[in-house]
């Protein structure tokens, strides 16, 4: 009973707690608050701490992984992004591209919080100790592609407020293109190699465990043609050279093909690929 | 109060033919010293471009602000004649305010020049070398130091670019990132070029093309340099392919470069951007160039929004930057008055040991050898209890009364003398 209320507090929190590191990047992006300056990175840390003991609280409560739902996976996205993000700003220093990305995370952690669900019934393959590294490895390559997806966003605006003599708030507060673009590129990078554990896991794993398992699944071929779209734009770039706008472009495109083939096979469509 | 006076001679009070002949360099700020020394305590000489400031603690009788005034002109042997020179005083702790705002850069003609800063360190490692500076103004330079650089990270007072050429640069590198490897082409061999080329080469530029009608004007540029090859205007279409930044500030009426000399140029480059500024007037760019792919084309009105707008954001840090000052300033004033406190303790506990020692003599033929060790100890805890709380309660400054007044009124009441202890040099 105390678990349960101590996972409910911290699921209600912790959207609380995004809002305010929000709040603090804001502050340091748009005022140059000295008080967002200081402690944004700090509140992000503690949020995340706060995410992860939600996460792992919430496994002992129900007793599996916090994979059974569309919900639950939201707020494990929710925290890799807000882990990667994090992992991009120390190595890089680069903490003005903060406000964007972690409200990502916040959007995600939002809409978990406000519908996942407690009485789960678990499905025995979630039993499997392999489903966690293919799960983080899915969920680690598709918060990197959506990041790299911001990144490209904030190239476009840098891009577009240079072109247009405009030198407002983008121009002095975002880093230059050529690092947005390095950004957008190595989150890209990040996002395939995740991926592609991910599918080999899966294609190894999930014949053995699965009994109506089936290489024409929807959801498997649409995550073989995202890999597809991924590795011919990595190609590209290597082969023509592709730099600046047509990079981050590939980026966006492809991450919006991403999320539009996953809601059509999520809602139209039937796969053996759904536990719940 | 703090006895210390500041002239200053700035750019608010001479043009910069007064402030260039007063300007003094290390050599001649040594060659003056024994002068400054001669009638001051202790003294810093701040002298730049834009500023000659002598600030000074006066030894014996102070000193008039004219008197100064000429010492400063009579080591620069300078006398005026038909410039307009005037100056600019401060005392006690505002002469320390002053220092403080100088080494913000709030009070540069430059709003928030970072090179200041490096200037007021300069001229207190001078002043500590040739004698100048004592206690005081050694703290006054430290806290100084600490001001310029918590204005410069805690607030955005020297960020942006305040130059047309050096927007210039900043905008390359809005685009670029690190400039080092870039290959930059000038257009025109001007003194617009010339100011260019000057920021760009710190930023190691591999290559720089400098493009001009007149093939010799730009080789002199380029010898002046020491970087760069001198081409004909003709020529600049062949190059163009390997430029990543082109500022142009050539005269004429025509388009030196147009839209289809630019787009061919991009073919060669594939995805690889262009930066093209132009800052002639009439304008050398075709303004079409504009729609080519990669290419960012921005003008003279670009550079000077982007200055106009970082000038705006430094002015308004002002504020932030005073309250740091006002900051700082309270420390040193608590640090300043703090020096009163330690001699006024020793003078009123040497004066009340003196009591005890005389009692006990006096009473010595009384008291036998054990009585004697028995009273010298009662007495000594006695006048250790006595003192500790007022004593406790001098440093205590938290209820509004200033120290300044406790220390006078501690002296008033046990009648405490320069005599009776350590006195500090300061002490007015």
């Amino acid at each position: 009973m105390m678990l349960e209320y101590f996972v409910d507090l911290l699921k209600i929190s912790l959207p609380v707690l995004y809002l305010f590191t929000l709040f603090l990047y804001g502050l340091a992006f748009f005022l140059d608050e000295q008080f967002g300056i200081r402690n944004r990175t700090k509140f992000l840390v503690a949020t995340l701490i706060v995410q992860v003991v939600y996460l792992f609280s919430r496994t002992l409560l129900t007793g599996h992984p916090p994979v059974t739902s569309v919900f639950e996976i939201m707020s494990i996205i929710s925290l890799t992004i807000g882990g990667a993000y994090l992992f991009i700003e120390l190595r890089t220093q680069v903490k003005d591209t903060g406000l964007f990305i972690l409200s990502l995370a916040f959007l995600f952690d939002v809409v978990s919080a406000a519908f996942i669900k407690d009485d789960v019934h678990l499905n025995p393959v979630l039993k499997s100790s392999v489903l966690g590294i293919h799960v983080a490895s899915a969920m680690l390559g598709y918060s990197a592609l959506a990041i790299s997806a911001v990144y490209g966003g904030l190239y476009l605006m840098m891009y577009h407020e240079i072109r247009s003599s405009r030198f407002g708030i983008v121009y002095r507060k975002l880093p230059n293109l050529q690092t947005l673009e390095k950004l957008s590129y190595a989150s890209i990078i990040l996002g395939f190699v995740f991926l592609t554990i991910a599918i080999l896991i899966g294609y190894v794993w999930l014949p053995k465990t699965i009994d109506d398992f089936s290489y024409s699944d929807p959801k498997l071929i649409i995550t073989d043609i995202v890999w597809v779209i991924y590795f011919s734009a990595l190609l590209s770039r290597k082969a023509m050279r592709w730099t600046g706008r047509t990079v981050v472009i590939v980026s966006m495109v492809g991450f919006v093909l991403t999320i539009a083939s996953m809601v059509i096979v999520n809602v139209f469509l039937h796969s053996f690929h759904n536990f719940q | 109060m703090l006895k210390l006076t500041a002239v200053s001679i700035n750019h608010r009070t001479a043009n910069v033919e007064a402030r260039e002949k007063i300007y003094y360099s290390s050599e001649e700020i040594r060659e003056i010293s024994d002068k400054i020394k001669a009638v001051a305590r202790e003294s810093l000489l701040v002298s730049t471009c834009n500023r000659t400031e002598l600030y000074l603690m006066p030894s014996a009788a102070p000193e008039t602000h004219n008197s100064l005034y000429q010492l400063i002109r009579e080591g620069k042997n300078f006398h005026g004649g038909e410039l307009q020179v005037d100056f600019e005083t401060f005392e006690g702790f505002d002469a320390v305010r002053h220092l403080f705002s100088v080494a913000t850069g709030s009070d540069s003609l430059m709003l928030g020049d970072i090179q200041i800063l490096g200037q007021v360190k300069e001229s207190y490692n001078t002043g500590v070398e040739l004698g100048m500076v004592g206690t005081v103004l050694h703290h006054a330079c430290q806290v100084a130091l600490k001001v310029g650089k918590r204005a410069k990270t805690e607030t955005r007072i020297s960020e942006g670019a305040v130059s047309v050429s050096y927007a210039a640069v900043e905008l390359a590198e809005k685009i670029f990132g690190n400039l080092r490897g870039k290959t930059a082409m000038l257009i025109g061999a001007g003194e617009t070029a010339e100011l260019a080329a000057k920021d760009l080469k710190p930023k190691e530029i591999t290559r720089l093309f400098v493009a001009n009608r007149t093939l010799e004007r730009a080789r002199n540029l380029v010898e002046q340099l020491g970087i760069g090859e001198a081409i004909p205007l003709d020529a600049l279409s062949q190059k163009l392919p390997q430029v990543d930044i082109v500022i142009s500030s050539v005269g004429g009426s025509n388009y030196i470069l147009t839209r289809d000399i630019v787009a061919a140029a991009m073919k060669g480059r594939e995805t690889r951007p262009l930066l093209i500024i132009d800052i002639g007037v009439p304008r050398n760019v075709d303004p079409g160039v504009k729609k080519v792919a990669s290419v960012f084309l921005n003008d003279i009105d670009s550079l000077n929004m982007i200055v106009q707008k970082n000038l705006d954001m430094r002015r308004s840090e002002i504020p932030a930057v005073r309250r740091i000052v006002d900051e700082e300033l309270n420390g040193f004033i608590k640090w300043y008055n703090s020096l009163e406190v330690g001699p006024t303790i020793k003078m009123l506990r040497d004066k009340i040991e003196k009591i005890r020692i005389d009692e006990i003599k006096r009473n010595k033929n009384r008291m036998n050898g054990t009585d004697t060790e028995i009273v010298e100890e009662i007495t000594r805890s006695i006048v250790n209890k006595i003192l500790h709380e007022p004593l406790t309660n001098l440093k205590n400054v938290e209820d509004g009364t200033s120290l300044v007044d406790r220390v006078k009124l501690m002296k008033s009441l046990f009648g405490l003398s320069e005599e009776s202890g350590g006195k500090k040099d300061e002490q007015d």
